[in-house]
């Protein structure tokens, strides 16, 4: 009882930054309809400079975080109005093809600036230790960590919810054509939408830190992975990816609890099932045919 | 209305489609540049190694190390220790009055593209010997290159004992410890704690498997009363442990073996001290856990008193050639030698030892020479058994302890298991 305790607060610790990576992954595609390859290394960029910043600052994870979201965001902005949307107009497979080779140039990037060397931040001294829950003890950073996510969800069910850009996000998200009909320019809300996206996964990149090691090849390691949770709760859906993020997260911690030898294979297979049963992902819903 | 029609693509479906095609592409070659068609003409088919009948100018060494991804900081050290090598022999005069020249290529990126470094360092341009390797997996591969090849190539890294075993072939050579020796020094210390049950949390692959299986038969066989309650395997490059930590701890381990290394040792070190796991553990050890590659990284956070070793450890040895070649390294490139570094510099200088007593870069003569040779390293006096190349060699290992003065953990307590304790007869046929 208490072993399947500790693995579901283990799966939820990994759902937590798999969210923070995928909610962005997914509000992209919903809203732009751009499958953003270049999301891991983006976050990958977001943990280096926060990397670079705290440890200016004598290791201080807080200033990391702040340098991380400042500079990230409107290198997002900047990134989808520079580069994204021209390329958008000549067609999806440039965009997509684009989104690609940013992986390569950032993961060349960050060994430039910061070395090969796998780079990480000790916890800040409150959050170091373990956490007594009860007879069980996890690592309080952990608890932050799902606190956070926790706390994400909440703000974006807001934003979404009970603001009137949430609200134009949801109409171009559900049905592009008309709400450009409907007067709302989609294109413009396009820039937010990534640079926010880009700075919810530069602080899914910052937060893991202290948990993980994050190397030039980061951002290649976790982009399947947001992929997968993006395709498995329903592509553009954000509830979705947080969904498909505990789903995922979860059962890969029982994977390793209950069938070690095929672990990596398990999330693939669960992909595999709820694809088959619902294609469009556990949210997600087939696109509107107009003919 | 929404209807869903089977059979048309949608947008959407294209899309998603394509991003998990090239998202499984993209982890199969993990982003790694591939050099673009070598200008030198391609040395006599397959042979690069006939030396003797070419005028040649220099003689050129292929390197292979991982220079990206979670293992590049060994490959980092790896050809940093080469390079200094190299430049003292070039000082010198060079080797047969021949300048030496190194060209390092990639290794990260799976065994295939590995496969193709090695071949593109041979055939395009012109490399006489190889040198480096760091993933076993890898080098169960490139051992049959270098047969094709007919290509020397010394191992210093990759440690799985198939290599210099069942699949050895003449052409290989390792120049460090391999895993079983590894495992069985680790098992020796572990006899004497007062300790029955252990666990194991090993990277899951060729060399995680085979150290788990080396160190519990020689536990067992030394000490009959031990027990293993739990053996886990966590994939290479796995970003989270906690769960395999978990399990662990459930166990009711007292002792814990690991030969988990590099960015996946650092990351397994940070989760385990979140859930208090070397509180728990009586006794964890690693043989590879004192490498420079790990201790720097995790600089204050590295736990004190873990049973940890490496193949070679800079403060082990307080000799006038140990303390050179610490100094010469350190003012280099501003860090210490890590294993790698030390097994890369002696590799350069078993291959010139063997090159001038054979009087050519001719492959056969320079294996020859190579098997049996004995050579005063900055570590001591080390040789290579003739019957299968592998090298056997004292091994230190010592507890852990953070360090101001060098910044970072290093090894304290220090003792020897002597090379004939992990020494095994040679398996291969010849």
């Amino acid at each position: 009882m208490q072993g399947a305790l500790l693995q579901v607060l283990n799966g939820l610790t990994y759902a937590a930054f798999l969210f923070l990576l995928s909610a962005g992954l997914t509000l992209i595609f919903g809203v732009m309809r751009i499958v953003n390859f270049a999301h891991g290394s983006l976050a990958m960029l977001g943990a280096y400079v926060a990397f670079d910043a705290a440890s200016r600052a004598g290791g201080d994870l807080w200033v990391g975080l702040a340098a991380a979201v400042a500079v990230m965001v409107p290198l997002g902005v900047l990134l989808e109005a520079g580069l994204l949307r021209p390329l958008q107009r000549r067609g999806d497979l440039y965009v997509i093809l684009f989104t690609y080779g940013l992986v390569l140039v950032m993961g060349d990037l960050v060994k430039l600036l910061w070395g090969p060397e796998y780079k990480s931040l000790p916890r800040p001294g409150f959050l170091a230790g373990a956490a007594g829950l009860g007879p069980l003890l996890f690592p309080a950073y952990n608890l932050m960590l799902i606190a956070v996510a926790a706390l994400v969800a909440l703000v974006i069910a807001l934003v979404l919810n009970r603001t009137a850009f949430g609200m134009r996000l949801r109409a171009v998200s559900a049905d592009r054509e008309t709400a450009e009909a409907l007067g709302i320019h989609a294109a413009a809300l396009g820039a937010w939408v990534f640079g926010l996206g880009v700075g919810l996964a530069a602080l899914g990149g910052a937060l893991v830190l202290p948990v993980l090691t994050v190397a030039p090849s980061f951002g290649v390691e976790v982009v399947v992975e947001a992929f997968i949770v993006v395709v498995v709760g329903g592509l553009g859906n954000v509830w979705g990816a947080l969904l498909g993020s505990v789903l995922i997260g979860v059962s890969r911690a029982f994977g390793i609890a209950l069938f070690p030898a095929f672990e990596q294979a398990l999330i693939y297979a669960v992909m595999a099932a709820v694809l088959i049963v619902r294609p469009w992902g556990l949210l997600g819903r087939a696109p509107l045919e107009r003919n | 209305m929404e209807r869903i029609r089977p059979g048309r693509p949608r947008r959407a479906g294209r899309l998603a489609a394509l991003a998990l095609g090239l998202s499984l592409v993209l982890s199969a070659c993990g982003g790694s540049a591939k050099p673009a068609g070598s200008s030198t003409t391609p040395a006599s088919s397959g042979s690069a190694g006939q030396g003797a009948t070419a005028a040649a100018s220099t003689i050129k060494i292929g390197v292979l190390h991982m220079l990206s991804g979670p293992y590049a900081l060994y490959g980092k050290y790896g050809s940093q220790g080469i390079q200094m090598a190299v430049d003292e022999v070039n000082a010198q005069g060079g080797i047969l009055g021949r300048k030496v020249e190194v060209k390092v290529e990639d290794e990260n990126g799976g065994t295939s593209h590995a496969v193709s470094s090695m071949r593109d360092l041979i055939q395009n341009w012109g490399a006489q010997f190889i040198v480096g390797v760091d993933s076993s997996g890898d080098a169960l591969a490139l051992v049959d290159v270098a047969k094709q090849l007919k290509t020397p190539m010394i191992v210093t890294h990759a440690a799985t004992p198939k290599i210099t075993g069942q699949l050895w072939n003449p052409y290989v050579f390792r120049v460090t410890t391999n895993s079983r020796s590894d495992a069985w020094a680790a098992a020796y210390i572990a006899a004497k704690m007062p300790i029955t049950k252990w666990a194991g949390i090993n990277p899951d692959y060729e060399y995680g498997h085979s150290s788990w299986q080396d160190f519990s038969s020689k536990l067992k066989e030394l000490r009959p009363d031990v027990q293993f309650v739990d053996e886990e395997y966590a994939p290479a490059g796995a970003q989270d442990f906690s769960s395999y930590i978990a399990k662990v701890l459930q166990s009711g381990a007292q002792g814990v073996f690991s030969v988990e290394w590099a960015g996946d040792l650092v990351t397994f070190i940070r989760q385990a001290k979140g859930f208090g796991f070397f509180d728990k553990i009586q006794a964890f050890m690693d043989p590879v856990g004192a490498a420079i590659a790990v201790a720097r990284p995790l600089g204050k956070e590295y736990p004190n008193g873990l049973w940890v070793s490496a193949r070679y450890y800079f403060l082990a040895h307080d000799t006038p050639a140990n303390n050179q070649f610490v100094q010469n390294y350190y003012s280099r490139y501003h860090e210490y030698p890590d294993y790698v570094s030390h097994e890369g510099y002696k590799a350069v200088y078993m291959l010139k030892k063997a090159i001038e007593a054979a009087g050519s870069t001719q492959a056969d003569a320079v294996i020859q020479q190579l098997e049996g040779m004995c050579i005063d390293a900055p570590e001591g006096r080390d040789c290579i058994r003739a019957q299968d190349h592998q090298m056997f060699k004292d091994l230190v290992w010592g507890r852990s302890q953070y360090s101001d003065q060098y910044g970072m953990a290093v090894m304290t307590d220090m003792q020897v298991i002597p090379a004939a304790q992990v020494t095994y007869p040679p398996e291969n046929k010849r």
